[in-house]
């Protein structure tokens, strides 16, 4: 046996008055109306939750934590929806970014092309960020990662955060969907009727879907929402370390 | 009193045109004079001529004698005699004129003391028979030959005969078919000449058009005999319901069709449904287990002519969650009057986990677990944590009796059998060298470990 002691051990009172029983959360979702609705559950097994917000007009979450942009608000809300900070924000859409650990990093206004940062002591501009960005994320905690649409397709952006020095590169001439970056730096983009997963230092992943994809959203590190073209419903795509599933959302989001 | 009530009675009938006769022609009323030309017809037919009495004196009048004298006329109603008709009543009768042979015909027809002249002109023509050998039914202009119920895209044949009884050749100038749904002659040329005794068959053929009754004409040198039918939309195949997997557990997402048995022979909707019996009686709902895309517990689905499997919003199957609670998912796909039920048994089994995470926190240890219990009886928990080298960390396997505070929060969680834990674990020592964590859960299936999780 080793040498450290876990000191529940030793409490009969232990028992769970340190533990907490609730039905899995697995991050907030927005809908095409606008509204914030929690969704719960695991693989295979999803239920949607009352609405938390309305008037949403981008969102992004961790799981732990969630970025909402309003007209002209910027919120962050913990998992349980309930506000915990928010900002002043240039009105229209906007892109999030969370650290691998799932804390809120970085925020582009669509409508401005601005970067911002997001720390502790709040929002910090990190400049222009120019009006193609489709996505953005972290590559680690020194690089940002700005997926860019033009007519060579899609290309990505590395910015490091601390030098301010830039990389291109392109990450599919047949692409012009749309793209994300997760939060642990996997890039996800969809070509044609493909959903690819580039990991660093891993072959890219390719997955069939049974719709063309019109939007990507992260739902929490290991989800995120595939919405298809032509009604085609929602789609949670969970990405684990060598395991990517497919799996399909209830339609109604009440 | 008796001779008075015979004088009585007998005293209107010596009363001239106390009745006047009429024809009754549909709507139409037509007086009768002396003689009475009924027209023509086939010698194989027969006229039925509806005629009207109507009392026309200031009284009472007993009509005593109702009678037709005259080879082949006959009456079909009568009223019975004597009988008392008042002050401008009328009473009806039919005459029928059937006669044996082709010819000319004459009878009379007496009421009371009126009486009249019928005359009528039988023509030799073919007899129409309907059906088979040995089953066969003489045909009369106007008859109505019903060629019951049969399906759109069926058909259904009906047999005819013409004969000649006659001595003398009869040549069949004209057979018409006629209405939307009925066809032919089939199996017959024309002109056609019918030697003495002689037959010749053809067939009428009904195929509906639509839904509803179908009337057509059969028209035999400009005789006219009604055809009728009643059409109804084809019956669908049983429709069958596939499952991909073909048995699914609980917690999975599986892919529903409905396909019929054989391809559609018209276009139509239904409506798959599914309801949910838990194993344990009393066990509340599982919300998790609905169709998803059309969500619900009910989802409509088409099929169109010449396909075998139903559209569910324009795919040609539905995903289900299955939840995580064990019992019976009835399926039910239902066509019009088919109806098909397919059940899918989610057997119980030990504790599903779907992720372990830890993360470290000043001297603690959080650890976060999802999972399912299907059967919503988690008793004992059992963590063991270990170090780099994979050896228990003291004091070993730490077991939680959580039976009570599960059994609480499944009572209470409306979310089937799925449940997150978090659990924080106070540690002393050189944590940063606890690198792994295994938790057993067990229930009244079984126990299930988890995979090691590394932190």
């Amino acid at each position: 046996m080793a040498r450290i002691l876990l000191l529940a051990a030793f409490s009969a009172a232990w028992a769970f008055s340190q533990a907490h029983l609730s039905v899995p959360h697995l991050g907030l979702v927005r809908d095409a109306s606008g509204r914030l609705l929690a969704l719960r559950g695991l693989a295979g097994n999803f239920l949607w939750g009352e609405p938390v917000l309305e008037g949403v007009r981008a969102a992004s979450s961790s799981g732990s934590w969630t970025l909402a942009k309003l007209e002209t608000e910027l919120l962050l809300l913990d998992a349980d929806g309930t506000v915990a900070a928010r900002w002043p924000a240039p009105p229209g859409s906007a892109l999030f970014a969370f650290t691998a650990s799932g804390e809120p990093a970085l925020v582009y206004f669509s409508k401005t092309g601005e970067l911002w940062r997001l720390a502790r002591e709040g929002l910090q501009p990190l400049g222009d960020a120019g009006q193609h960005v489709v996505a953005i994320g972290l590559a680690d905690a020194e690089h940002a990662v700005l997926i860019e649409r033009s007519r060579d397709g899609l290309g990505m952006r590395t910015i490091s955060l601390v030098t301010g020095s830039v990389e291109h590169e392109i990450l599919s001439a047949e692409s012009f969907g749309p793209a994300l970056v997760t939060p642990d730096g996997r890039v996800v983009y969809v070509q044609g009727e493909q959903l690819r997963v580039r990991e660093r230092g891993a072959p890219e992943h390719s997955l069939p879907m049974p719709a063309p994809v019109q939007f990507l959203a992260q739902i929490s590190c290991e989800w995120i929402e595939a919405r298809l073209e032509e009604n085609g419903g929602r789609m949670a795509l969970r990405l684990r370390a060598g395991d990517i599933g497919l799996y399909r959302l209830p339609e109604d989001l009440r | 009193m008796r001779a008075g009530t015979l004088i009585l009675l007998l005293a209107p009938v010596c009363l001239p045109a106390q009745f006047r006769i009429t024809i009754l022609d549909g709507r139409d009323e037509r007086p009768v004079g002396e003689v009475v030309n009924l027209g023509s017809l086939d010698a194989s037919d027969f006229l039925d001529t509806r005629f009207q009495l109507r009392n026309i004196s200031n009284g009472t009048t007993v009509l005593q004698v109702l009678s037709v004298a005259g080879v082949g006329f006959s009456f079909t109603a009568k009223p019975s005699t004597p009988v008392a008709v008042p002050a401008a009543g009328s009473l009806t009768f039919t005459v029928r004129f059937e006669p044996k042979a082709p010819g000319t015909y004459s009878a009379v027809l007496t009421v009371n003391t009126i009486t009249v002249l019928l005359r009528a002109v039988a023509m030799a023509g073919p007899v129409v028979w309907l059906g088979a050998e040995g089953r066969q039914m003489k045909l009369s202009a106007s008859d109505a030959v019903d060629f019951g119920t049969v399906e759109r895209g069926a058909v259904a044949r009906r047999r005819f005969v013409l004969e000649n009884p006659y001595e003398t050749a009869l040549t069949v100038s004209s057979l018409e078919v006629s209405g939307a749904s009925f066809r032919g002659p089939e199996a017959i040329q024309l002109p056609l000449v019918l030697a003495p005794q002689d037959r010749a068959a053809f067939e009428v053929v009904f195929a509906p058009q639509s839904a509803g009754a179908a009337v057509g004409r059969l028209t035999v040198n400009g005789r006219i005999f009604l055809l009728t039918g009643q059409g109804v939309e084809p019956r669908f195949p049983k429709p069958e319901i596939v499952l991909d997997p073909a048995a699914p557990q609980s917690g999975q997402q599986v892919k529903v069709m409905v396909r019929l048995a054989s391809t559609a022979p018209r276009a139509g909707t239904g409506e798959l449904r599914l309801r949910f019996e838990p194993l344990t009686p009393g066990l509340s709902d599982d919300p998790a287990i609905q169709f998803l895309s059309p969500s619900g517990r009910v989802v409509p689905f088409s099929v169109e002519e010449g396909e075998q499997t139903a559209r569910i919003a324009g795919r040609s199957e539905v995903e289900m969650q299955t939840g995580t609670t064990a019992g019976r998912v009835i399926l039910t796909a239902q066509l019009d009057s088919q109806k098909e039920e397919a059940v899918v048994t989610l057997a119980a089994m030990p504790v599903a986990v779907d992720s372990l995470r830890v993360t470290r926190n000043a001297g603690a240890f959080e650890l976060n677990l999802t999972a399912f219990d299907n059967t919503r009886s988690v008793s004992q928990l059992v963590f063991t944590f270990y170090d780099r080298q994979g050896r228990a960390v003291e004091p070993g396997a730490i077991a939680v009796d959580a039976s009570r505070e599960f059994q609480r929060y499944f009572e209470n969680s409306g979310a089937g059998g799925m449940f997150a834990l978090r659990a924080v674990f106070p540690v002393s020592g050189e944590a940063s060298a606890v690198t792994g964590v295994e938790v057993e859960l067990r229930n009244a299936v079984g126990t299930t470990r988890s995979a090691r999780a590394s932190f």
